[in-house]
């Protein structure tokens, strides 16, 4: 299965780089923004702003990947070629997630370091910060993935995207709140309730998969 | 899986789409190996029948069993059937050599030579002269025929076509009845027409019997036995 799952994340990555345009696009919305948001930063001296901006990003980005996922093979038909295929649907969807959270991160990290040398400051070099970034990219890869599946035969899927994403990732709003105030002390119990979540979201779309891409 | 099943049963098969049932109970069992034909006008279910035979569409009623074995939530073996689309279900980005690999890969083949039938059409429709050209280069004919070879590739026992000759040429046609003709011989092969005149001409050109079936009203009718 191993060697299934790593053929399906080579794939993709080679047609989305073949494709070029849709990770220049949404490279070149994270360099725009994160200037913009490191000048409102380091204007209004408060460079801890930078943080949340971090968290935002990440969404948006989270956002771009679930139209690049179960969306585009939808619609361009090679969704069918792969479910003609030897593959459990949990196999595809897990996959897919992988490959989401691989392109989120790099994506959120190129966030990072253009907003700490926009803003001239490496608070979000922090450890903490660092560890909440791989947990929470996670977790919204796995809600980019699932609802990217759920919404990919409606209609009206541009608006529930964003609106699914940001209802999903409410739950997880604490920590981040948490690692992201300089006047809260952090808590390393927000590491862990960041890790149950993701985990618990993922292995339970993991399971719905299996329904949502089956006949 | 049971060997000893029929290939295909259909049993109680419809298809609702709103109001409208383009499949009732269609109950038909195709015993073994052979060439079939499903011939109906535009709108008469023969893209929903390939679908749901396949596994890709579920019906609204009824079910479809491959060897013994209900297609339905994992349950039957994938193995066993592909299927020929309208739509490319290839990737555009990628080159025909690509794509071929990342299925081969999937089945577990090394190389496209591994893969018996797949290998003798890609040889016969004279795909290699564009192995290294990307799909959205090339015109539809051309990827109906990677197509048709990634169809083959895990030599299934049940390959269903959804209007196969439509885009190919005259040699390609011809080629490509030969090789489901012969591969009709020990596996049982599927395929739809909408054109009296393209089925004829498969028919003249098929060295097997093709038995056709009428697909008009939501049901599925003997048409003609053998030719």
């Amino acid at each position: 299965m191993a060697g299934k799952i790593l053929s399906l994340i080579y794939k993709d990555f080679r047609v989305e780089l073949r494709r070029k345009h849709e990770i220049l696009a949404s490279l070149a919305f994270v360099s725009v923004a994160s200037l913009a948001m490191s000048l409102f930063a380091y204007r209004s001296l408060i460079p801890e702003f930078v943080v949340p901006s971090l968290w935002l990003f990440t969404l948006f980005i989270g956002i771009f990947v679930s139209m690049i996922t179960f969306i585009s093979e939808y619609d361009k038909h090679t969704l069918e070629g792969l479910r003609l295929l030897p593959i459990r649907p949990s196999t595809i969807f897990f996959a897919k997630t992988i490959y989401s959270y691989l392109i989120t991160l790099f994506e959120s990290l190129v966030a990072l370091i253009m907003l700490s040398i926009f803003s001239s400051t490496y608070i979000l070099f922090k450890p903490e910060i660092v560890v909440v970034l791989l947990l929470f990219t996670l977790y919204i890869s796995s809600i980019s993935s699932f609802t990217s599946m759920l919404v990919m035969y409606s209609e009206g899927r541009s608006f529930l995207i964003p609106v699914l994403i940001f209802i999903l990732s409410v739950p997880m709003l604490l920590p981040l709140v948490s690692v992201s105030m300089p006047m809260i002390p952090f808590n390393i119990m927000d590491v862990y309730l960041l890790l149950a979540g993701t985990s618990s979201f993922f292995f339970v779309a993991l399971a719905l998969s299996e329904y949502v891409l089956e006949v | 899986m049971d060997m000893g099943s029929p290939p295909l049963r259909l049993e109680n098969i419809g298809k609702r789409y709103g109001d409208n049932w383009v499949l009732k109970n269609l109950n038909l069992t195709f015993d073994g190996p052979g060439l079939y034909a499903i011939y109906g006008d535009n709108g008469s279910g023969k893209t929903t029948f390939i679908k749901i035979c396949s596994g890709l569409l579920k019906p609204s009623s009824g079910r479809v069993y491959v060897y013994g074995d209900p297609v339905e939530y994992g349950g039957w073996d994938k193995r066993l059937v592909n299927a020929l689309l309208h739509e490319n279900v290839m990737y555009d980005e990628l080159t025909v050599r690509e794509n071929l690999d990342f299925y081969l890969g999937i089945y577990g083949f090394g190389s496209l030579e591994e893969a018996e039938y797949a290998y003798k059409a890609f040889e016969s429709l004279g795909l290699s002269r564009y192995l290294d050209y990307r799909l959205s280069s090339l015109s539809y004919g051309w990827r109906k025929r990677a197509n048709i070879v990634r169809c083959l590739i895990n030599s299934p026992k049940i390959l269903f076509l959804d209007e196969p000759t439509i885009g190919l040429d005259v040699d390609a046609t011809s080629r490509l009845v030969e090789l489901l003709s012969e591969y009709s011989l020990n596996n049982l092969v599927i395929f739809t027409v909408s054109d009296a005149e393209d089925l004829k001409q498969f028919i003249e050109l098929s060295s097997v019997d093709v038995e056709v079936f009428r697909l008009e009203d939501g049901g599925l009718k003997h048409w003609r036995v053998r030719y």
